[in-house]
């Protein structure tokens, strides 16, 4: 069955609107030296969507943009072009520091580097307690106090009253990983930005963090945009899936449909080289090297044209864009739209 | 929902772990912080205290005496200068003047330095480019002729003009490194993550990134007190002081005037030059053994040869 | 000690141990460890932060500096004991007979010089008599097409810094190449790339391979024998597949448990709770136990050895002889 995308506006009403919703999301970078006009396309019409009490994995490797749009969605970055709607309201429309402030309180992130992202100058529980003091103003000092302690409580750090009067750097990796998800959870947040929380830490570890933001999702009733190059991880926690490839997405759906049955060849490419010891190896692509593009001042056409298996002539000239393939899940591929196009007339007849 | 609980072995120590409560043992094992804290300690003892260094002086120690040019001997320890005066009670008292240039010059050519260094850094862009534009320009000028001409246009032999010149050609070289260091910390996530929360950018400098720059801005006083005390030694030794106060380089310009060396009289001009010395190597020990303190990486290591058959 | 593997060993680690001289106490990175690696056999080392990987391989290729220093133990290469050699005489080897690949090839190649220029260096460092075209020989058995050799290493990808890494290796085509992590910087389609590469041309060219590793999950199509380490000591090695179908240590079963699978039906995971240990302060009896979900009460008093456990060894009590025989947990393999 083939779903049409229709091209709508942000809906007005709050309830329905999805909970974050990008709309041809682009931001280029300039590059070169001195006056140079080239632009890197980090990210070029992404549209994405993030629902309520769901964790959405966006998976890519480095330099597919992935990070790009943690940092658009976190407000570090302005798009170049197109448009983030929160709750169904587009963010460029938020200028007061009221409104900015509500959002990011909203909208909070969790960094990748556990050893850079809390201030060594201070206790580990000043990142929480700023988050309390910006986003909960109601707040008394001792109800922050208590506030703060709850928040490391729930993130698995025991005791918290002891935690919280240490330094970043009597804690070990995945606690400090664990404060960062604490800061997060300071906020009273909707939607968590975790920009690879894990890849830093031990291998055993990162169950306990991917555990934790199940937990969260439960408990507190928050999303996540779990942002990731490890495909087996994002399958372990996230109920949704998009694969990311020089700035674009170029599937999405479904975990397990995404990865029972792949559509791009992007993602097959990327599920084929996942070493996984419990299956014996698989065939790897033969003379292929490897390496995502640099993105700068590209012609039309898709991106992955130059390593695609199945790449025809339509694939130089114009540029795919996300489109049905199956229930819920999309792709951006020519090829796979054809097949699903003609899979759908014979499934007619 | 099971609490994991926090590891209960204590995390291998991280190389960049700076002691807290545990600074002054710290200065305590370290050879250099030692040596460096007792110069100094003892130079504001003397600066602070200096009757008790010279007790039977009663009056003012430039006040002229009976017997000039003379020998050390028992009355006066390092002799006498061309006017009577002791040479060892004008070196006690001198002590002052020239540890507060040093303090007060150190102060500000470092705070002048933090401001330009970290706003050129944060800022970026122009504003960037400007500042360390200014910031080159100073950094090239060639700074004792340029004391030499300020000090004489500007009002030759007032201390606040001495002062004033030392901190405006003693702070580019702090900017620089103060720039360089806060440009390395403005990638570091925990600035990104005040920023995401939702902190205002001034905030953000003052507080999340000037406390972790402490270890530097310390060091960069260190330097710039040293800067100011051998600087100014110089400016005064040259004639640009003033000549009636007391301080170790007006004492060599009069060493020098009345022509110690010629007659005898080494003690006069070596005394001052050497607590000048004495003063900045305490400043140096202190600098190095604060970066030894702050970075494990630079500690002197003892070396045992591993034998293993 | 391998049954699976004939002949006498190139490279023989005997009892090695380095220690950190850090003022307050010796913190000993590498305790006692023995390894063997035969030639042409892919030695996969596996461990996770802090335990010793990395120092070991800087032991056995004798790159330690201050304030690490080897304090006990052998490591004979094609029967010569490196540690007690002098630098002239290691100078000889280097290069020639073994060769080192580090982690992060950025780091690694001098980023103002071309790669046939270090090449070219590494060639005249050796004084030996090599072909005028090697470096490009060695670029082409690597898939570089050699007119990257006046290339400089930030015009070339992340893999293929890497893979002239393992070129600049081969120039003299060594008998034994230590690897340090030299994918972790790469992405997984590009590991995946290297990794084969390197099993082609070992096979090709017949050399050993220590490879050192966090990544267990990587390393077990492409080994031949593995190696755990925890907390400075070796807990458990045999034959890769030995090691992955029957686990025998508590942590390497822990280890495989923490990989999620992307086939397959999906299971929760608990991976090890708590964090690897001080080595300046060491848990005593065994290092594992404070987070050993099968510890009883020796595990705490009683120091393990390496004890022989069907095919593989492994360093825990419950397999000491003597010991009523635990069950050993087997692995479901998917086909």
């Amino acid at each position: 069955m083939t779903s049409v995308r229709t091209d709508q506006t942000a809906s007005g009403d709050a309830d329905e609107a999805p909970l974050l919703e990008t709309k041809k999301l682009t931001r280029h970078f300039r590059v070169g030296r001195g006056l140079s006009r080239e632009m890197l396309h980090a990210v070029d019409d992404v549209d994405l969507t993030i629902g309520r009490q769901e964790i959405v994995a966006l998976a890519g490797e480095s330099g597919s943009g992935k990070s790009t749009i943690a940092r658009l969605l976190a407000g570090v970055y302005t798009p170049t072009s197109g448009e983030i709607y929160y709750q169904g309201r587009a963010t460029s429309s938020l200028r007061s520091r009221r409104d900015q402030l509500s959002y990011r309180g909203d909208v909070p992130m969790v960094f990748q580097d556990p050893f850079s992202s809390l201030n060594p100058a201070f206790r580990v529980s000043h990142g929480v307690t700023r988050s309390l003091k910006l986003h909960r103003p109601e707040l008394t000092r001792a109800q922050r106090f208590d506030e703060a302690e709850r928040v490391i409580e729930a993130v698995g750090l025991s005791p918290a009253g002891d935690i919280m009067h240490r330094y970043a750097y009597e804690l070990s990796g995945g606690q400090r990983q664990r404060i960062g998800f604490a800061q997060a959870l300071a906020h009273k947040p909707k939607l968590i930005l975790a920009d690879e929380p894990v890849s830093m830490l031990d291998v055993s570890i990162r169950i306990g963090l991917l555990n934790l933001m199940a937990e969260l999702r439960r408990s507190e009733g928050v999303s996540f945009l779990y942002i990731t190059h490890d495909i087996a991880s994002a399958r372990y926690v996230s109920d949704r899936l998009m694969i990311m490839y020089a700035g674009h997405i170029v599937e999405s759906g479904p975990t397990e449909s995404v990865l029972a049955n792949p559509k791009h060849p992007y993602t097959d490419l990327l599920l084929g080289a996942v070493p996984d010891p419990r299956a014996p190896l698989t065939a790897a692509a033969e003379g292929d090297t490897g390496e995502p593009p640099k993105v700068v001042d590209p012609a039309p056409g898709c991106r992955f044209r130059w390593r695609c298996p199945l790449v025809v002539d339509k694939c130089h000239q114009i540029t795919p864009t996300l489109r049905g393939v199956g229930e819920d899940h999309e792709a951006a591929c020519h090829v796979a739209e054809a097949d699903a196009g003609f899979a759908a007339e014979v499934s007619a007849d | 929902m099971s609490a994991i609980v926090a590891g209960t072995a204590a995390p291998a120590p991280s190389a960049t772990r700076r002691p807290r409560g545990g600074l002054l043992r710290a200065i305590l094992h370290n050879r250099k912080a030692m040596l460096g804290a007792g110069l100094l300690v003892l130079v504001i003892l003397l600066a602070a205290f200096p009757h008790l260094f010279v007790p039977w002086l009663h009056g003012d120690p430039r006040a002229i005496g009976d017997l000039p040019l003379e020998h050390p001997s028992g009355r006066h320890w390092l002799g006498t200068t061309g006017l009577g005066q002791d040479v060892y009670a004008e070196l006690i008292y001198s002590t002052r003047e020239s540890l507060v240039i040093a303090i007060v010059a150190g102060l500000g050519a470092t705070i002048l330095s933090v401001i330009i260094g970290v706003s050129a850094a944060y800022l970026g862009g122009f504003a960037d480019d400007g500042l360390s534009m200014l910031t080159d320009v100073f950094l090239v000028l060639p700074t004792f002729p340029l004391i030499i001409v300020l000090a004489t246009y500007a009002g030759k032999g007032n201390l606040t003009v001495i002062i004033i010149v030392l901190i405006l050609t003693g702070w580019s070289y702090g900017a620089r490194q103060m720039r360089a260091q806060a440009l390395s910390l403005r990638n570091r996530d925990f600035l990104e993550s005040a920023r995401v929360r939702g902190e205002r950018r001034s905030y953000i400098i003052v507080v999340e990134m000037l406390p972790t720059m402490i270890s530097l801005i310390v060091a960069n006083f260190l330097g710039a007190a040293l800067y100011s005390v051998l600087t100014a030694a110089g400016l005064q030794f040259l004639g640009l002081g003033d000549p009636n106060s007391l301080s170790w380089g007006t004492m060599l310009y009069w060493a020098q005037n009345q022509g110690a060396l010629v007659n005898g009289l080494p003690a006069w001009a070596l005394s001052p030059g050497l607590a000048v010395a004495l003063l900045g190597v305490s400043f140096a020990l202190l600098n190095y053994a604060f970066d030894e303190i702050s970075n494990p990486a630079l500690r002197p290591v003892r070396r045992r040869r591993a034998r293993s058959h | 000690m391998h049954g699976h593997i004939e002949g006498k060993p190139i490279l023989e680690v005997r009892d090695l141990s380095v220690s950190y001289d850090t003022g307050d106490r010796p913190v000993v990175a590498v305790d006692h460890v023995d390894l063997d690696v035969h030639a042409g056999e892919f030695v996969g080392v596996v461990g996770e932060s802090g335990c010793g990987k990395s120092t070991l391989l800087f032991a056995i290729a004798q790159l330690l500096s201050s304030p690490a220093a080897i304090t006990g133990g052998s490591v004979t290469f094609q029967g010569q004991n490196l540690v007690a050699m002098s630098e002239k005489k290691l100078a000889a080897l280097r290069w020639r007979d073994f060769s080192v690949v580090m982690q992060s090839a950025m780091n690694a190649l001098n980023p103002v010089k071309s790669i046939g220029g270090q090449f070219k260096d590494a060639i005249m460092a050796h004084d030996e008599d090599v072909a005028e075209d090697r470096p490009a020989e060695v670029l082409r058995l690597v898939g570089i097409d050699p007119i990257h050799l006046q290339s400089f290493p930030h015009q070339l990808s992340g893999g293929m810094r890497q893979r002239a890494m393992i070129a600049m290796a081969l120039l003299f085509t060594p008998d034994l190449i230590i690897m340090d992590e030299p994918t972790s910087a790469l992405d997984v389609v590009a590991q995946r790339s290297l990794m084969v590469q390197i099993k082609e041309l070992q096979r090709r060219l017949g050399f050993a391979v220590v490879f050192v590793t966090h990544d267990m999950s990587l390393i077990s199509h492409f080994s031949d024998q593995l190696v755990v380490m925890y907390a400075g000591q070796v807990v458990e090695f045999g034959a890769t597949r030995a090691v992955f179908d029957h686990p025998a240590h508590p942590y390497s079963a822990g280890l495989l448990d923490a990989f999620p699978s992307i086939r397959g039906p999906k299971v929760p995971l608990t991976g090890i709770p708590g964090s690897p240990p001080n080595l300046a302060d060491p848990p005593s009896g065994c290092r594992f136990q404070p987070r050993c979900p099968k510890a009883f009460e020796d595990c705490p008093k009683v120091e393990p050895e390496l004890y022989q456990v069907g095919p593989v060894q492994a360093r825990c009590l419950l397999h000491a002889p003597g010991q009523t025989q635990a069950e050993e947990p087997v692995r479901e393999t998917t086909s």
